[in-house]
């Protein structure tokens, strides 16, 4: 035999009227399915952005204090020497060994690079790697994104190669030997077009640096010169061969990038002089761990007293918070707009029921239910069209999300040359599932409740009279 | 609740218990209700002194508009007078909130209305149920009061039915049944047999008669119609808000049991 409890009367109820129970349930349904695609999509926007920024900058930078706000335009005063020593207390430290996975230095400098005798040239902000652990680097994809790891353009091994963006390669005229695309064709590079002339005493340390003997023959590689200002304030040239040009996927570091190994940086900005460099780069294993491996590093930079500062990836890339906020907005707008839709459809469906209800009202209150039940009754009912709506939308929402993720579309983000998997990132924290069901079942039990609170205060008689 | 300054005539029936005597069920004295209908206010009873015995079957009798069923939800705490003293089963009802109000009827007075008020979602067994759930009887007992309950007005068969699936007749017992099941001390019922053809209102007549003399309940029953007032202990005719004096009513030496519909 079947014995009531709190939930059944309620639940009988709400199955009273199917058909205005489905119309209220299909708009919470409707509703927790577009909070949870986009904020999935968004989370998957925030995601990819995030793991393309890790894989270029690491999640942490040790440099030397006020670097970020002051060194970019001076580089070279900013440099770390003993840079060896903080990767070596970095990389045995015991706490840190399990959550780092790359700890790698960089050296960034400005310069200029050409072909000085075709009269091509441009500036460009040049990168000191080391090759293999930029490769590591680009392996890291915690959110597991349906890509391919792609591997640097610079050559690992190699200390005479550079690699350019495309957008560099583009204005050296570089197109057919990198086999660059959207190339504009019947281009010739005139000699020095409506350039001024490379002063006489650069000339001669080009030709003097592209004659060195240390330098290996050209085996069909374009060449470049490349200037930049030692530390000194002096003029120095290396001649390299170009290994490849690469796309960054924008369009803004495609022109100006250009990546060189760490040893042909430090010789191009510091010649003879102790090496230096402008970062240490750290990437982890779990973005999870950042605050503990800051908090660890700068221990550690203390127990030192290295004059050193650990910047994270959101200081050093301001438009992640940025576009995090971006979505943050329109996902708050759009629960808003739903929110509103459900709130007014819940509470039109419950005071429909109260008013259908009110000599049932009537005879529960004669039977010595209180107003306190009588409220808790319509609240349950409410609520109970708000569980079921909510976890109808969550399962219809995986449904779709799965659906979207295994569909193979791309897209292609703002500012960017390069499409990415258009995906959902439903579950990867809890917060987004949880907070929307939690948002919309607070807002049906509000609209629940002055249809329950009106219910409890209708007086027995005139309940029992209701026609 | 205010005692008026009226000179009162005295209580039909009797105000205080005689020796020997169980006290009065019900005791309404000088009682006044009005409603009001925009600005207008309609007297509905003027000063009603009432004395109803327990163990008695009650009948309040008048036309339609006298102010019997006012009279009968003051009786059943589900309305408050204007004036007068209102004593339901030794208790001033004035006093009481609206919560201890609702405790009140939980535990002691049973309705029965007119259109049967069955809750059309839950079984004739759920229906019966609910005010032992209401009253927190545990699961065993409530089990047998409920089968016990349906079983005495001929519904054992029909347990798992909804109100949709029964009679008007049987939806009334299922009515009756939940009225008696939590044994209260005064039931009331309003027009009871109104929605009922005479064959099945006479069946009824006859099972609430039987029920209350099994019970030893008080029972109160709003009505005109003359088949009640037949098997009443005591009829009260109202007209116009004011108590009339009761009229006499058959001797019944012995009600036989009813034939079920």
């Amino acid at each position: 035999m079947f014995s009531l409890n709190s939930l059944a009367l309620p639940l009988r109820n709400v199955m009273r009227n199917r058909r205005r129970t489905l119309v209220t349930l299909i708009t919470l349904i409707v509703g927790e399915i577009a909070l949870l695609i986009f904020g999935g999509y968004a989370n998957a926007v925030v995601d990819g952005m995030q793991t393309g920024i890790v894989q270029q900058i690491g999640h942490l930078q040790i440099q030397r204090k006020n670097y970020f706000l002051l060194g970019t335009g001076s580089p070279m005063d900013y440099g770390i020497a003993d840079y060896r020593k903080v990767i070596a207390a970095v990389e045995a430290d015991p706490q840190l060994k399990n959550m780092v996975k790359v700890t790698t230095p960089l050296l960034q400098l400005q310069g200029i690079a050409g072909d000085f005798n075709r009269g091509v040239s441009r500036t460009v902000a040049g990168y000191g790697y080391v090759a293999a652990d930029q490769n590591r680097m680009r392996e890291w994809n915690e959110y597991r994104f349906p890509i391919e790891p792609k591997k640097i353009a610079l050559p690992e091994g190699q200390s005479d190669v550079v690699s350019l963006g495309i957008g560099v390669a583009r204005t050296l005229r570089l197109c057919d030997a990198l086999t660059v695309p959207n190339c504009p064709k019947g281009e010739v590079a005139d000699k020095n077009p409506g350039g001024k002339a490379m002063p006489d005493d650069i000339g001669a340390l080009t030709e003097l640096e592209a004659a060195s003997p240390n330098l290996p023959a050209s085996d069909g590689q374009p060449r470049l010169d490349v200037l930049a200002a030692t530390a000194n304030g002096a003029p120095n040239v290396i001649n390299a061969r170009v290994a490849a040009a690469e796309s960054l996927g924008v369009k803004e570091i495609d022109d100006s990038y250009m990546a060189m190994p760490l040893e042909m940086a430090q010789q191009l900005v510091y010649g003879r002089d102790t090496p230096q460099v402008t970062s240490i780069v750290l990437q982890l294993r779990s973005t999870a761990d950042i605050d503990t491996v800051r908090a660890r590093l700068t221990r550690i930079i203390q127990d030192h007293g290295w004059d050193l500062e650990v910047l994270d990836y959101r200081t050093l890339f301001p438009a992640y918070d940025q576009t995090r906020g971006l979505f943050a907005s329109i996902f708050g707008f759009i629960l808003l707009l739903i929110g509103t839709i459900v709130l007014f459809s819940v509470a039109n469906t419950m005071s429909t029921v109260v008013m259908e209800r009110t000599v049932e009202i009537g005879t529960l209150r004669s039977m010595g239910m209180r107003r306190a039940g009588i409220a808790r009754q319509f609240l349950s009912e409410g609520l109970i069209i708000g569980t079921l709506g909510t976890v109808l939308g969550c399962g219809l929402a995986v449904l779709c999300a799965l659906a979207i993720n295994s569909a193979g579309f791309t897209w292609t983000p703002p500012n960017s040359i390069e499409k990415i998997p258009l995906v959902v990132h439903m579950f990867n924290t809890p917060d987004l599932i949880v907070g929307s069901v939690a948002a919309l079942l607070l807002l049906a039990a509000i609209s629940s409740l002055l249809p329950a609170y009106r219910a409890a205060r209708i007086p027995v008689v005139e309940a029992l009279r209701h026609v | 609740m205010t005692r008026t300054n009226e000179t009162r005539q005295p209580p039909v029936g009797q105000a205080e218990p005689r020796p020997g005597m169980s006290r009065p069920a019900v005791v309404v004295h000088g009682v006044h209700k009005s409603y009001r209908s925009g600005t207008l206010d309609t007297p509905v009873l003027r000063g009603v002194d009432l004395v109803i015995e327990t163990d008695q079957l009650s009948v309040l009798s008048g036309p339609s508009g006298s102010g019997k069923t006012t009279l009968l939800n003051l009786i059943g705490c589900i309305d408050r007078p204007d004036r007068g003293d209102l004593t339901v089963l030794g208790r001033q009802v004035g006093a009481l909130n609206d919560n201890q109000l609702s405790d009140f009827r939980r535990d002691h007075i049973g309705f029965v209305f007119q259109n049967f008020n069955l809750l059309p979602v839950l079984t004739a067994y759920e229906n019966v149920e609910y005010p032992l759930l209401l009253a927190g009887v545990p699961t065993d007992e409530r089990k047998r009061r409920v089968k016990a309950a349906l079983d005495q007005v001929g519904l054992a068969a029909q347990l798992r039915h909804y109100p949709s699936q029964l009679s008007g007749g049987q939806r009334q017992r299922v009515a009756i049944a939940r009225a008696f099941v939590k044994a209260p001390a005064l039931i009331l019922a309003d027009e009871p047999t109104a929605n009922l053809d005479s064959e099945n209102g006479a069946a009824i007549v006859a099972l609430m008669r039987t029920l209350q003399r099994q019970h030893n309940v008080a029972f109160v029953i709003s009505s005109h119609d003359p088949q009640l007032k037949a098997h009443a202990d005591r009829v009260y005719p109202i007209r116009d808000g004011r108590l009339l004096p009761p009229e006499a009513t058959p001797v019944r030496a012995e009600i036989a049991a009813p034939s079920l519909v």
